[in-house]
């Protein structure tokens, strides 16, 4: 391959990677960050693959794992999580 | 005649629309589809603790994670650049656009606080104090356009 090929394929490479991102969808925000509270609660799960806002701060989570949580936050601020039943 | 007939049905009316509101409100979000509209009920956040010195935005908030001991430098990295992420989409939501709506970008606040709450809580009580009185106020100041274009123009 000529060298002037290849640096035009590269300048095409990396005009592609600078290209703006689609934003993320929501709900894959909400189950991104849902999954690392889950981590830092120290309750596993992997992968958020379905979850229900009950009420404002208030969740149940379905995770990858088969795990079912209900992750919630306290009137004094606290984050909670506990198993859920299926 | 009529009206009595109405008013008789009435009561069935309403059990239909409860059990209507309530199947929508419980309904599940799998990862992809829409949300459900949420429930501004909520017992949280009732009872924070008595603090000193106020957090009023989510630059004193991302300056309180940068001093804390509480997380870690890789952590205080991403935090902060998920704060300045959603402020990016707060600004681009007054700005017009509609990536997102305002319920969505509720959500969305309520979930990083909740992620930032949950590196304070163990190790930063003071700091933990602070995210919990200020939830609400940090919150009125970015949904409304007024307060927010004061704050960030």
């Amino acid at each position: 391959m000529k060298p002037a090929t290849l640096a035009g394929l590269l300048s095409l490479l990396f005009l592609a990677s600078c290209g703006k991102q689609e934003a993320p969808s929501h709900e894959e925000i909400i189950a991104a960050d849902l999954a690392e509270i889950l981590a830092l609660q120290g309750s596993p799960c992997g992968e958020v693959v379905a979850y229900t806002l009950d009420e404002r701060l208030d969740y149940r989570i379905e995770c990858k794992s088969g795990n079912v949580y209900r992750l919630h936050v306290s009137s004094e601020g606290h984050v909670m999580v506990k198993p859920s039943g299926p | 005649m009529r009206l009595r007939r109405i008013s008789s049905h009435f009561p069935v009316f309403l059990v239909v629309v409860a059990a209507v509101l309530s199947a929508a409100l419980g309904a599940q979000t799998r990862v992809g589809e829409a949300l459900p509209a949420s429930d501004t009920r909520q017992a949280a956040l009732q009872s924070c603790p008595a603090i000193e010195e106020e957090i009023v935005d989510l630059e004193m908030l991302a300056q309180g994670l940068k001093k804390s001991k509480a997380v870690g430098l890789v952590e205080k990295i991403r935090l902060k650049s998920s704060i300045n992420d959603i402020l990016e989409r707060f600004i681009d939501f007054h700005d017009g656009a509609r990536d997102y709506t305002l319920e969505q970008l509720q959500e969305q606040y309520d979930v990083l606080l909740m992620r930032i709450a949950s590196h304070l809580q163990q190790q930063d009580e003071r700091l933990h104090g602070q995210l919990c009185n200020a939830w609400d106020i940090i919150w009125q100041d970015l949904e409304n356009p007024d307060r927010f274009a004061e704050k960030f123009s």
